[in-house]
């Protein structure tokens, strides 16, 4: 193999490893990448446990993609419970969201009970974080608590 | 006491290290090129390049995302003489993804202060133009391999006698991933909180001839410290939702653009929007004037999709 053919080789090996952007080229699309969901660690009865935004192992982090804006709406629930109606209180307030670049660098704060409007720019990746407030009682009580976050995501202006 | 467990942060070490090295070997190919044409050396440049592809792969497939979805396009259009339309979905991620189908219904509408949400209802009230009952998705739930894509139809079995007009609804895309495993302490007590995403894809459906337009109900404009709050109360007119863009511009008392604002704006029956208008400095005494454009460029959609429509256009001083 000559060293052109080489060259040649390899630029069509790079090009094959790119589908997905390309394909995404064609008509407007936009990815969604759940990354890591909200932990509260260690929770106290009593105590509250408040994951702030910049917790990197605890946050819940969504990872958006594509071009142009979408608006990210979130389902929050007010609380984690067991089958037997137990609660364990969450709380969510202004403040409790944010948008970094990949880089970790925050793009800004936002307000989880709202709906954000989010800019995509050409494919590049943009973390949507989430943290908030968990509430116990001192007569929390054994169980398996279980609770859900839903991230909507839609095309602004349809 | 309780205790869930600490999942992976969002920037594994490898993906750091493939992305860095993605830029490296481009820039080391670029220069490559120039080489070949200078002199022979892209032999031995070729080899080099041959192994660090190889470690790119290996980092590049160890770094990628568990789970991804991407779905595309964002909102489609149906119309009674084709009634059917594909959803492309993709799977971008490194792991089986599950993926549900489900139809819902939801507009935007504000509030007193122009803020929006949309609310996505499983059945809407009576007398919406609902596609709930009419819209058909197949498959409704599949799993899609790394790498794989999958194509959905969505049709629409509208009956016979049904009346002519644009009927609305949403697709919606839920998956569910990063869920993290339940960890157990002190006993009995378990947590988990799951996180589940959705997009939603707005779907319209055409019958007859379409026709759409916006009328402004009311225009004010409020200057506030360094900038003019700007209120747009709209109200849609004719057959179809009314999918445009809103400009407004700032102008001063010589006619200049200081400040200006564009967004994209669906009215499905009426919305109110509110912009400020920032200039980023103080904002010297005088006179200013909102100038507001309504219309219906939307490059983002299809372009057979939404009705076209005589743009509005008016001013309104800030007071």
């Amino acid at each position: 193999m000559t060293s052109r053919t080489g060259l040649g080789v390899y630029f069509a090996l790079l090009l094959a490893s790119w589908p997905v952007q390309t394909e995404a080229q064609s008509s407007k699309s936009v990815t969604i990448t759940p990354v890591q969901s909200l932990s509260f660690g260690l929770l106290v009865p009593g105590r509250r446990e408040v994951v702030p935004v910049t917790d990197m192992a605890r946050r819940a982090v969504v990872a958006l993609s594509g071009q142009g804006p979408v608006d990210v709406t979130l389902v929050l629930p007010s609380a984690l419970e067991t089958a037997a109606g137990e609660r364990i209180a969450l709380q969510f307030t202004a403040g409790d969201a944010a948008l970094l670049d990949t880089g970790g660098n925050s793009l800004g704060t936002l307000d989880p009970r709202q709906v954000n409007r989010v800019q995509l720019r050409n494919n590049r990746t943009v973390l949507f974080v989430l943290g908030g407030t968990a509430v116990t009682t001192t007569t929390a009580r054994p169980g398996h608590y279980t609770g859900r976050v839903a991230l909507i995501v839609n095309q602004p202006g349809t | 006491m309780l205790t869930l467990p600490q999942l992976p942060t969002e920037r594994p070490a490898t993906e750091r290290l493939a992305r860095a090295f993605a830029r490296a070997l481009g820039f080391a190919l670029v220069v490559a090129g120039v080489l070949t044409l200078t002199n022979g050396v892209a032999r031995a440049i070729a080899r080099a390049l041959g192994g660090a592809l190889a470690v790119l792969g290996l980092l590049t497939l160890s770094a990628s995302v568990a789970h991804a979805v991407t779905v595309s396009p964002t909102a489609v259009y149906i119309t009674a003489r084709n009634p059917s339309a594909l959803l492309t979905l993709i799977n971008t991620g490194s792991r089986p993804e599950e993926i549900e189908l489900s139809i819902g219904f939801g507009y935007p509408v504000s509030d007193s202060l122009g803020v929006l949400r949309v609310d996505i209802v499983d059945t809407a009230a009576t007398g919406e133009p609902s596609l709930t009952s009419y819209l058909r998705i197949f498959p409704r739930r599949l799993v899609l391999q790394p790498g794989q894509r999958q194509v959905v139809r969505v049709m629409v079995a509208m009956p016979a006698g049904a009346a002519d007009g644009e009927y609305w609804g949403r697709v919606l895309v839920k998956s569910r991933g990063g869920e993290p495993p339940i960890e157990q302490s002190n006993g009995n007590v378990k947590m988990q909180l799951s996180l589940e995403t959705t997009f939603a894809t707005a779907v319209f459906f055409q019958k007859g001839e379409m026709k759409t337009g916006v009328e402004v109900g009311s225009a004010t404009a409020h200057r506030m410290g360094d900038s003019v709050q700007f209120t747009l109360d709209l109200k849609r007119t004719g057959t179809s939702a009314f999918l445009g863009r809103i400009r407004a511009e700032l102008l001063d008392a010589k006619g200049s653009t200081v400040a200006e604002v564009e967004d994209v704006v669906a009215v499905y029956r009426s919305l109110r929007r509110r912009f400020v208008l920032r200039t980023g400095k103080p904002l010297p005494a005088g006179a200013y004037t909102v100038r507001y454009l309504v219309d219906t460029e939307r490059p983002d959609l299809p372009a057979q999709g939404p009705s076209k429509a005589v743009p509005v256009n008016g001013t309104v001083e800030a007071h």
